[in-house]
């Protein structure tokens, strides 16, 4: 009949535009663009207020530095550093001044030139309270005053001789328009619109970002520096490892800057034109535990114990978890700290991996195993809740795991996935029993006083959610930040690491290698270790488009 | 009518799995022998539906999650049966307007996607206990079995013995047990019945979501969250819970289809 | 027709209306502050206060209502703090998606499980009909989103004749010409719209079987035979408009059921729609983004309802409209 013919014809029609449009999508020559495969979205595209990496990726080519960290990650004195925006400076003879000389060549992307008040303007930006920039407030602590000397020239005084008062200025500041961003209240800067279009002087302008799909950045072609070997660079999302790879085998994607699984590395082994790349990673993963119970920060009824706290930790086969969850590319931390830090030691002594000596002490504490094997003292069970933000599917499983390594003694471990407001409220009212914590640290090792000093329950962007406090590691990472030397430094920082693997202050669960992987058609030049993406200006991208077949000779990783 | 044997039968083997679970599972279903070596491990004959990536037997997991999963979507439906029931009862019997202005009320509840309000509840209250899913199912599918209960309600109370009844004054709420729900009942079944093969799926949606009974209890959509973060390694853990779900939907929705194909005259074939 | 369509839209306000109310019972029977959002650090402390007064966050619980009530009336929908957006702007972006996925699959679904259906019942007995039939119920049985995995693992995954997510390139879209941006979205839709469309034609037409073979008893049915007309004839002409008023109204049960299917395609296929959004937003707690979604997507229902009944009666005059 003729509606069955039309209703045919019509189905046709529709599959041959279909199959019209896939052919479309598959022939493309991309030239000088670079396409990374990237977690999430930024939160915002602003230095003083973005937290999330992406968002760095981003502002680091798009802001310059006054000066960049050599690749030793060398945080004490200025040597090693790269100049940028400051194209010198000099140190007074104490050694408690230093006068910057900012490149006269240096634009801003509306080709206003970048001057000394611009990095005053961005000082007080960073430093004013209400913006509460953690980084803000360490330079803060160690600069008395920031005076410009002309356009080009300004000097920072210094209160105190610490020895990373080079790296807490420079590795932290970026430079802000201040012809762009001086009349903006100070409260409507997180909502104005330059933090989702920002205006840099660096060697990529922004171009657009879509949110939850992705970022836009193009070459400036007279960077003061030499123009950026590539065109454009655009940061796609993607939710997780499996579906970036599979963007690079379909050829969408040149880059992933997401942590691969062995899985896929396995994978990528496989194919002629794509190789693996470790990208340098400060991250670790720990489970905190939680010493006060409620506001009034009474005395956690369970895990204020120590014995009981280094019982819970031996009773957990750590070597087993990280395995289980990242294969070879699994390191267990060696404690509060990531290997790339100057003060990393091996040597460090960690509580073994024990089960009859955690069952003995849970024993020795009254904790008595019931019938169905899980322990009670005194009507009380041993019940111990695992939160961590319902975002990150690691953690989950890292929680499934210890749940199951606990119930092998008797203890009893409750799953707690949070949404972030949930988890936010929970750590503010000190309701929790452990918190498992993801954190990459900058490189210097003074971070520690965010996460374990008695200093950091009242910092603004304190990572001491347990409140742990003792005044003997307290004085240990005093020492060592205020050391002059870095075998003074590094001796002091041992204590306070050594002390805190004693203490069982936090069970330390995963340090992952972190592997990317790379289209063969891009040229790397080596990665800075605590950010791969500030060497993307270096990076050469050859013009014809990769292969789509893949072989099946193994290649090595 | 044949009955449908096949369907039937199934339908017991999955129930009786389900109560008899501690018997016939070789392994604790939270159980992670050696998370090391026995990771995703593929059918064998010691673990005959693999395990996952903890190293828990998956057979065990799917025949616990059975349990989950059936007793959820029974509980819910029975939940939505009482209330609706009740609601369809009286709108269908007293008619006028309490009938419109009650029908009015399900009409907007029908008009709500039932996913969407599932999920508001999400939103509202969090993550949910076992006990707090059978609740929100059985609140969200109340609706639609009054419609079917209001709809044989008033068929039945046009019937001559019915009218009778009440011309003789006894009192409604009695006529409406005694009478009028009996007559009722082998159509609610029939609804009950096909309310369950709707819900097993919308649960396991909801675990697949993430939204559906928390980490240690196994359900099947908490199975198929797994293996869809696992999809190109371990595809054991997709395609068994997604057999049992399809399995128990497909023999319940045989066991339903009948039913109602019998009590449906127009079905008969023409004398 | 007016009348009919007046009264529908009376009545979609009432329900509504119902709606709105039982999301604000529920954001404060709930445990926690339901303007959580209100205290988003993104905001910045006049763009709070202006919230507060805007929601009635001080007021008492019966003047909250009423505030909320109005404000989703003038379609201020609050602040969402999961995507650090108004609400109505998220919905700009994300509902003209779903409409892109939906409108395509609704009707090639409804179109095709009607034929389906109608195919079944007029052979049925035969074994074909009875291979369909069990091919149906197997479709009903499956739970959307593990046909949605299925087509997406053996289509995008194994086969790669399909992108494995998202709506468009994500690199070249906005640099190629109308008429290439147009192939680009369509590339990218046919498999979610062709899945969601299998899923709707399955139910459909397990429905559409049912009606017909009921309306095949009939007695005009006998009559048309008896006076000779041909078998094909009779069905087209009589037994098809006659059932597709029940279909159409079992369809405007289903479209609820079609919107559940979306938000899985969507969630599995990463159809930036409303589907996806409301999943996310309810993963974040966003309670204003999942209450907006939520009102949106009972206003589709009944349109196209309205819309349904509009062509119900139509296609059978004998179908009256009413209110």
């Amino acid at each position: 009949m003729r509606s069955r013919f039309v209703r045919s014809a019509a189905l046709a029609a529709i599959a041959a535009l279909a199959v019209l449009a896939s052919s479309c999508a598959v022939d493309r020559g991309r030239g000088g663009t670079l396409v990374i495969s990237t977690a999430g979205d930024p939160d915002l595209l602003f230095p003083p207020m973005q937290r999330q990496q992406q968002a760095r990726e981003v502002t680091d080519l798009l802001f310059d530095k006054l000066a960049e960290i050599g690749s030793d990650l060398n945080t004490i004195g200025d040597a090693g550093w790269t100049p940028r925006l400051a194209r010198g400076w000099e140190w007074s003879l104490d050694s408690m001044e230093v006068t910057f000389h900012l490149e006269p060549r240096a634009r801003w992307h509306d080709s206003v030139p970048v001057r000394a008040s611009d990095v005053l303007f961005a000082y007080s930006v960073y430093t004013d309270p209400a913006i509460g920039s953690s980084d803000g407030a360490l330079m803060a602590s160690m600069i008395d005053s920031l005076t410009v000397r002309d356009s080009v020239t300004f000097t920072v005084w210094y209160g105190q001789a610490r020895p990373e008062r080079f790296y807490s200025f420079v590795y932290w500041l970026v430079p802000l328009p201040e012809h762009l961003l001086g009349s903006v209240p100070r409260d409507s800067l997180r909502t104005s619109a330059f933090t989702r279009a920002p205006v840099g002087n660096g060697p990529f302008r922004f171009v657009r970002w879509e949110p939850r799909q992705r970022v836009e950045v193009e070459a400036v072609r007279d960077y003061y520096l030499g123009a950026a070997r590539l065109d454009r660079v655009i940061w796609t999302i993607v939710p997780d490892g499996q579906t970036a790879v599979q963007r690079m085998f379909a050829g969408e994607a040149d880059f992933i800057g997401v942590p691969l699984s062995p899985a896929e590395v396995a994978e990528i082994s496989n194919h002629s034109q794509i190789r693996s790349v470790r990208l340098g990673s400060t991250q670790y993963t720990y489970l905190q535990f939680n010493m006060v119970d409620g506001p009034a920060s009474r005395p956690h009824p369970i895990l204020s114990n120590r014995e009981l706290r280094r019982a819970l930790t031996m009773a957990v086969d750590r070597e087993a978890v990280a395995r289980n969850l990242v294969d070879s590319l699994a390191r267990v931390p060696l404690g509060p700290l990531a290997r790339v830090q100057w003060s990393a030691d091996s040597s460090l002594r960690q509580l073994p991996f024990d089960r009859d000596e955690a069952a003995r002490i849970l024993d020795s504490l009254g904790w008595v195993a019931g019938r169905d094997g899980m322990r009670s003292r005194g009507g009380q069970r041993l019940r111990i809740g695992v939160a961590f933000p319902a975002s990150s599917s690691q953690r989950q499983r890292l929680a499934t795991l210890l749940q199951e390594q606990w119930r092998a003694v008797g203890v009893n471990a409750e799953i707690e996935r949070l949404e972030i407001s949930a988890m936010m409220s929970r750590i503010g009212t000190a309701q929790f029993d452990a918190v498992l914590m993801t954190v990459a640290p900058a490189p210097s090792p003074s971070g520690i006083r965010q996460t374990w000093s008695t200093a950091a329950h009242s910092m603004s962007n304190g990572l001491n959610l347990g409140k742990y406090s003792n005044p003997a590691i307290d004085a240990s990472i005093d020492s060592a930040v205020s050391a002059s030397s870095i075998d003074a430094a590094r001796a002091h920082y041992r204590a306070a690491y050594q002390g805190l693997l004693d203490d069982a202050a936090a069970i330390w669960l995963l340090e992952p290698i972190v592997v990317g992987a790379v289209n063969g058609r891009v040229t790397l030049p080596m990665l800075r270790t605590d950010a791969w993406w500030t060497s993307i200006p270096g990076w050469r991208v050859s013009g014809e488009p990769p292969p789509a077949v893949s072989d099946t000779a193994p290649r090595t990783p | 009518m044949r009955p449908p044997r096949a369907a039937i039968v199934t339908l017991a083997v999955i129930v009786l799995a389900a109560l008899a679970a501690p018997v016939i599972t070789p392994y604790n279903p939270a159980a992670q022998p050696d998370i090391v070596a026995d990771k995703n491990l593929s059918p064998s004959r010691a673990h005959p539906f693999g395990t996952d990536q903890y190293s828990r037997d998956v057979f065990s997991r799917i025949v616990y999650g059975g349990r989950t999963s059936l007793s959820i979507a029974g509980l819910s439906v029975l939940v939505a049966l009482l209330i609706g029931t009740s609601v369809g009862a009286v709108a269908g019997y007293a008619g006028g307007r309490a009938d419109r202005w009650l029908m009015r009320g399900v009409d907007a509840a029908l008009s709500v996607p039932r996913l969407l309000l599932v999920l508001v509840l999400a939103a509202a209250f969090g993550q949910m206990s076992a006990a707090g899913l059978v609740i929100v199912l059985g609140l969200t599918g109340w609706p639609g079995m009054s419609r079917i209960v209001r709809a044989q309600v008033r068929e039945v109370a046009a019937l001559d013995y019915v009218l009778a009844a009440r011309a003789l004054g006894i009192p409604p709420l009695r006529v409406l047990l005694r009478h009028v729900l009996p007559a009722v009942m082998p159509q609610v079944l029939v609804a009950a019945t096909l309310g369950v093969a709707t819900v097993i799926p919308l649960e396991a949606g909801l675990s697949f979501l993430g939204l559906g009974v928390p980490a240690p209890v196994p359900s099947w959509g908490g199975i198929l969250l797994d293996g869809y973060e696992q999809r190109l390694r371990a595809w054991w853990l997709l395609v068994f819970p997604s057999a049992a779900i399809v399995v128990t939907v497909i023999a319940v929705n045989v066991v339903g289809e009948r039913l109602r194909e019998s009590l449906d005259p127009r079905l008969r074939p023409p004398v | 027709m007016r009348g009919f369509l007046l009264a529908r839209a009376r009545q979609a306000a009432l329900v509504l209306v119902a709606v709105v109310s039982l999301t604000f019972a529920l954001a404060h029977a709930a445990p926690g502050d339901p303007f959580w959002a209100i205290e988003d650090p993104q905001l910045s402390t006049a763009e709070r206060d202006r919230l507060r007064s805007e929601w009635g966050y001080d007021l008492p619980v019966w003047k909250q209502y009423v505030t909320w009530l109005g404000n989703f009336a003038t379609g201020d929908f609050g602040w969402s703090h999961s995507r650090g957006q108004p609400v109505v702007a998220v919905l700009r972006d994300a509902v003209p998606n779903t409409l892109i996925l939906m409108v395509p699959a609704v009707l090639i679904g409804v179109l095709f499980g009607v034929a389906l259906g109608t195919w079944q019942a007029a052979r049925d007995g035969r074994a074909t009909a009875r291979a369909a039939d069990a091919a149906t119920l197997t479709f009903v049985s499956i739970p959307d989103f593990v046909v949605a995995l299925l087509a997406l693992s053996v289509f995008a995954l194994q086969w790669q004749v399909a992108p494995a997510s998202g709506m468009v390139d994500p690199v070249f879209h906005d640099s190629m010409p109308a008429l290439g941006r147009v192939l680009d979205v369509a590339s990218h839709l046919w498999l979610p719209a062709g899945t969601l469309a299998l899923l709707i034609a399955a139910a459909v037409s397990r429905y559409q079987r049912v009606a017909v073979l009921g309306v095949l008893h009939e007695l005009y049915i006998q009559t048309a035979r008896a006076k000779g007309a041909s078998e094909r004839i009779t069905i087209l002409r009589h037994a098809v408009p006659n059932a597709l008023g029940p279909v159409i109204a079992i369809g405007g049960l289903l479209f609820p059921t079609m919107f559940a299917g979306a938000v899985f395609v969507e969630k599995i296929f990463a159809w930036p729609g409303m589907g996806l959004t409301i999943v996310d937003a309810v993963a974040g707690r966003d309670y204003a983004l999942v209450q907006a979604i939520v009102v949106t997507g009972t206003v589709l229902v009944l349109v196209a309802n309205t819309a349904a009944d509009v062509i119900a009666s139509i296609v059978n005059p004998r179908t009256r409209l009413e209110a």
